[in-house]
């Protein structure tokens, strides 16, 4: 479980997260949404220890890792929590297949045969076999993601944060990525914690959705239940309103 | 005068913050040195990339460098000047400064560039905060096995440069003064001291590590976007060329006067 208690951010004099209250149950998807600019990626970058809060608590799996280092970041974290970047930020010097054992490189109890075995599960999870060689510059958007995808379960981990996993994809492959997420999380057990705007998109596979505005969580329920809310700002945001007041 | 004063004041403290910035993670770098057999096919990347490939640009510029100060000392040695004494002026001439300077300069311009512009890049599609999310230290990463690289493969270029650059200038010289190989390896025999190849030496190795650690922190410090890869690529070769000039001065006093 993850709890993320009064959580603060600022850049400079721009406020981006102040007070923000979140909690992530084991083997649920939560999906995060919220404008854009609203803090969504820094949240999630918090909880993995990229972006330093600058005040209020994370603790994962009822341990404190507010003020970790990035060495204990590195040792009692990271190997439990795997990112999907939203452009996938696979390192594209390098092919898929080496991306994946890049990865897997702080695992070192992990033998070169498990290595391997672990890079063509992955893929073939995403429905990607074949695909090691591959650069990502020839990898299209959709393949793109779930190969950020498969580097990222190739760890095993307890826990996947995605930063909007179907941004600029069509509405067939966002489809695939959501089923995959649902596949992953049913398969290999994981709790996930998805940033994204696709309100029907989230409804179909989360278990609960939380709406953060102007730095603050200002509702968290069950999917099912997301339309009856009772919640002005969550109910503008749902029917649109919350662009249209924006732009 | 005030404004001026303030002016002066904030460049002085950028100044020193990023000097203190690049001290910092050359410190990581190198206390990143470990043996693991995943990171050697890195170093020798970087090996071929830093030494290989700046090859034929070094073997130019020195060749030429070689030759222009050729004909220079060449027209010097008029006159009743013995012709053998070019070839000991020649020789300190490109160890003690000519060599190192050239190499400094070329490298600044493709290594540390280059280095910017890739970690740069790397730093604004996410794909630093992609290592560090998988818990890979992008500095024991991505800096370390550059510097060790540059240790080995920056003398080796100078090495090669000055060779190239002894041997035109006296092609040079032989079709302006008509020096024989005879006059001109008796005036390098006359001039040579170990000292003098020393202080080259010790110049390329500083030079390797200090554009390398240029390149790197200018990269990994990038803002946002193309224009911030363009700054960073700019802000690595205005202080790599610079500090080229600024530290071949504080080597050869501490050599030569210390």
């Amino acid at each position: 479980m993850i709890e993320i208690n009064q959580l603060y951010k600022s850049f400079g004099k721009l406020n981006v997260l102040h007070g923000v209250d979140l909690t992530l149950c084991d083997g649920e998807i939560l999906t995060v949404f919220g404008k854009s600019g609203v803090g969504k990626t820094v949240l999630i970058k918090a909880i993995i220890g990229l972006i330093e809060p600058d005040s209020g608590s994370i603790s994962i799996d009822g341990v404190d890792v507010t003020n970790f280092s990035e060495k204990q970041f590195n040792e009692k974290v990271r190997p439990h929590i795997s990112f999907v970047f939203q452009d996938g930020a696979l390192w594209d010097s390098m092919t898929v297949g080496a991306n994946i054992e890049l990865a897997l490189h702080a695992q070192d109890h992990i033998s070169e045969a498990e290595r391997r075995s672990r890079i063509q599960e992955s893929l073939r999870l995403v429905d990607l076999s074949g695909a090691e060689d591959v650069y990502p510059d020839e990898l299209s958007g959709g393949m793109l993601k779930r190969a950020a995808i498969a580097r990222a379960i190739a760890t095993r981990p307890r826990y996947l944060l995605y930063d909007e996993p179907t941004t600029g994809l069509d509405p067939i492959l966002t489809n695939v990525i959501y089923d995959l997420i649902m596949h992953l999380n049913q398969k290999l057990g994981t709790t996930s914690l998805i940033i994204s705007h696709d309100i029907s998109g989230m409804e179909k596979i989360s278990n609960r959705v939380s709406l953060l505005h102007d730095g603050k969580v200002v509702l968290t329920c069950d999917t099912e239940d997301m339309w009856e809310q009772d919640n002005e700002i969550f109910n503008e945001f749902l029917n649109g309103k919350a662009y249209s007041h924006e732009e | 005068m005030d404004n001026l004063l303030v002016k002066t004041g904030s460049s002085l403290k950028t100044f020193f913050t990023e000097l203190g910035g690049i001290s910092i993670m050359v410190f990581k770098a190198f206390a990143a040195i470990r043996i693991r057999h995943n990171f050697i096919p890195q170093i020798i990347e970087q090996f071929i990339l830093i030494g290989k490939k700046s090859l034929p640009l070094v073997v130019v510029t020195s060749a030429f460098m070689g030759l222009a100060i050729g004909v220079q000392v060449g027209f010097q040695m008029t006159g009743f000047t013995p012709h053998w004494i070019a070839g000991g002026m020649i020789l300190r001439t490109i160890l003690i400064d000519l060599g190192p300077i050239t190499i400094g300069l070329v490298l600044s311009g493709r290594i540390s560039a280059g280095i910017a512009a890739e970690l740069g890049t790397m730093k604004v599609t996410e794909q630093v905060d992609a290592l560090r999310s998988f818990a890979i230290d992008p500095i024991g990463y991505l800096v370390t096995p550059r510097l060790i690289a540059a240790i080995f493969s920056v003398p080796a270029l100078l090495v090669f440069s000055n060779s190239i650059a002894i041997l035109l200038s006296y092609v040079s010289c032989n079709m302006t003064i008509h020096i024989t190989w005879n006059e001109f390896v008796q005036g390098m025999r006359y001039s040579f001291y170990v000292s003098d190849l020393m202080t080259s030496l010790i110049k390329s190795l500083v030079f390797g590590v200090v554009l390398i650690s240029l390149g790197a922190y200018f990269g990994l410090n990038c803002q946002r976007g193309a224009k911030g890869v363009g700054s960073a690529t700019t802000l690595a070769v205005v202080w790599a060329s610079v500090s080229v000039f600024v530290l071949d001065y504080v080597i050869s006093t501490i050599v030569f006067y210390a």
